[in-house]
């Protein structure tokens, strides 16, 4: 597969006097599993929209291998963004039957696989005779996968995938994304708040808060540096002096902290105290936690 | 571009099918043997005008959202609608001209031929205009412009048409025609154009 | 590391250790091919690039060499290689965890001692 290197510089977008993306800066390689993370209304389907030219950006460019992105067909061909349907009486294409909205899907994506898409919906038990509007969110979630998978775009955007699906299926979602993964080498960049089953798939978490990137690292490492230090507050304070501290929690004399280690860093080993690794979702918490605690000093 | 032309192409050969059956229902229920072949013909183009507008409106729902987030750049899908009403319109036009023929070839003058083509050209105005206003201005202006629409037909095609037959006989009636014609396509390209800039950001 | 508690160690190491442990049950034998990464990814629901730092952790030591185009083998020796650098880290892993949490509750040296004689036999 080729090297396609995704880029957004300087990106800004406003709705009227409200600022969602500020200035953000963001580089996708392809061949890689990506996760988008951020809180409800931290403006992630606006950025993927952004990525897509579906939504014009205030400010700054988005440009594949420095091709602009925006209006040019050559590009565009190599991207999907599969949102979320949303089965509102407002929205026609909810009215639409699964079948035809498949078929629109086929005509529009140049590298559609038609037996991919058959054997996906065989799989999800989807009724294509049915109408969107006529669809659980379950199932509104596997349209919306069989069209991101099926396409076959060398970029491929999933909005919230898992969204209503039950625990059986969101592992069938993981595999089956592992498996076109392993196949083809396509590059994937899912949005979910499902953080800690998804942690395991994604090779990498980008994270978004107050509409900027708060950090794009590799799974694994990001979690490898982070710790919980857990004990006597006095202990604490002096396992983990100079260090970068998080969500501090006091419990009468003992004291909690999370820890995020820099190369090089190291918590102080001769202390009494517990070290717990921390999952993926308590790093972005914390790490949300003290944002919002440095906006308000 | 290839994607547009294919599937609006697919969607005017349905959207005709349908809007023929329409037309021609409209035609059986509204007309009978007495009626003068001018009649026939403004019953077709209200029926027209009116499947014109409701699949304006269904672009603006489904179409339009759904090729942006299939991928496809608004300019390909500008070029896709003007496709698509074109062939709307020519094939319309050409079916409504051979039914005219078979049912009453005495009727086949060059000035019927005209008012065919405006009133198919005039429907596509009134069916763009829809769309614009549904989607810039919302229910309340579409409705007033459904009336204002109904109010135009009712009066002004029987009136353009009785008006040029019974009074202005010969060349003249040709040529009025005609120029009457060029202005509504004026008018159409001029729709177009808002069309264009509305779609030009368009965002999801 | 002070780590009395170790559920959630990475991904990757949690994968070297647990193709580790199949070498040194028999589950898999030296000249064996181990599962490909993309194999590994599938079994564990993960991604191919966490299985394969998993599986570079066991090259770089010598447990498992590559053959290419056909794919991973498990090297000769490699049982004993794991015993050995388990019996090193046997001290830093479990032993310094002991002396740590025994000394955190009054015990002394002859009471950790004569439990672990009562339990082990020579």
């Amino acid at each position: 597969m080729e090297n396609l290197i995704l880029e957004c510089r300087g990106i800004c977008k406003s709705y009227g006097r409200k600022e969602v993306l500020k200035d953000l800066n963001l580089t996708i390689e392809s061949g890689k599993i990506y996760g988008l993370i951020g809180r409800n209304g931290a403006g992630k389907t606006t950025l993927l929209s952004i990525l897509t030219a579906q939504n014009p950006a205030t400010g700054g460019e988005v440009t594949i291998n420095g091709k602009p992105v925006w209006e040019n067909e050559e590009v565009l061909k190599d991207l999907c963004f599969s949102r979320e349907i949303v089965s509102s009486t407002q929205n026609g294409i909810a009215a639409m039957k699964v079948k035809n909205y498949l078929k629109a899907a086929s005509v529009y994506f140049p590298y559609w696989d038609q037996g991919m898409a058959d054997e996906l919906v065989k799989e999800f038990g989807l009724d294509i005779k049915k109408p969107m509007s006529k669809l659980s969110k379950g199932m509104l979630s596997m349209v919306t996968i069989v069209v991101a998978l099926a396409s076959k775009a060398p970029f491929t955007i999933l909005d919230e995938p898992v969204a209503g699906l039950d625990v059986f299926m969101r592992r069938k979602f993981y595999q089956l994304l592992l498996e076109e993964y392993s196949n083809t080498g396509r590059t994937f960049i899912i949005s979910t708040h499902i953080i800690e089953e998804a942690s395991d798939v994604l090779e990498e978490v980008i994270m978004l808060h107050g509409g900027k990137i708060l950090l794009k690292e590799n799974t694994q490492e990001l979690i490898g540096r982070t710790f919980c230090v857990s004990g006597l507050e006095s202990e604490v304070d002096r396992a983990v002096r100079n260090l970068k501290t998080y969500m501090p929690e006091r419990t009468g004399r003992g004291k909690r902290v999370t820890v995020v280690l820099n190369s090089g860093e190291k918590i102080d080993e001769t202390c009494d105290v517990t070290v717990q690794p921390v999952n993926l979702s308590e790093v972005f918490v914390a790490m949300c936690n003290e944002t919002e605690a440095a906006y308000e000093k | 571009m290839k994607s547009n032309v294919k599937y609006f192409f697919r969607k005017s050969l349905i959207t005709t099918a349908a809007s023929l059956c329409y037309a021609g229902l409209m035609f059986l229920i509204m007309t009978d043997t007495e009626t003068t072949g001018s009649e026939c013909v403004y019953t077709c183009i209200m029926s027209f005008a009116i499947m014109n507008m409701a699949w304006h409106i269904a672009i603006y729902k489904t179409d339009i959202p759904m090729a942006i987030s299939f991928g496809s750049t608004r300019s390909n899908l500008f070029r896709g609608l003007v496709l698509y009403d074109v062939l709307c319109c020519l094939l319309a036009g050409i079916s409504c001209m051979l039914a005219a023929v078979i049912l009453s070839p005495e009727e086949l003058k060059p000035d019927f031929l005209c008012i065919v083509l405006m009133g198919m050209l005039g429907t596509n105005v009134l069916g763009t205009v829809m769309g614009i206003m549904i989607y810039k201005l919302g229910k309340i202006a579409a409705i007033i412009w459904i009336i204002v629409c109904s109010v135009l037909i009712g009066i002004g095609v029987g009136f353009v048409v009785l008006f040029i037959r019974e009074s202005i006989k010969g060349f003249f009636a040709v040529s009025t025609l005609i120029i009457i014609t060029v202005v509504i396509a004026a008018f159409w390209i001029a729709v177009l154009f808002v069309q264009h800039r509305i779609l030009r950001n368009y965002a999801l | 590391m002070n780590v009395l508690l170790n559920q959630e160690k990475s991904i990757y190491i949690q994968i070297s250790e647990m193709i580790e442990t199949d070498i040194l049950r028999g589950i898999l034998l030296e000249e064996e091919r181990v599962p490909s990464t993309n194999e590994l990814a599938k079994m564990y629901t993960i991604n191919p690039a966490t299985a394969a730092k998993g599986v570079n952790i066991l090259v770089d030591s010598g447990i498992l060499y590559k053959k290419r185009g056909i794919g991973m083998f498990v090297a000769t020796g490699a049982k004993e290689k794991i015993t050995a650098a388990r019996k090193e880290s046997f001290k830093e892993n479990y032993v310094m965890a002991l002396v740590k949490e025994a000394k955190g509750l009054g015990l002394k040296k002859k009471d950790i001692v004569s439990m672990i004689e009562s339990i082990m036999e020579d």
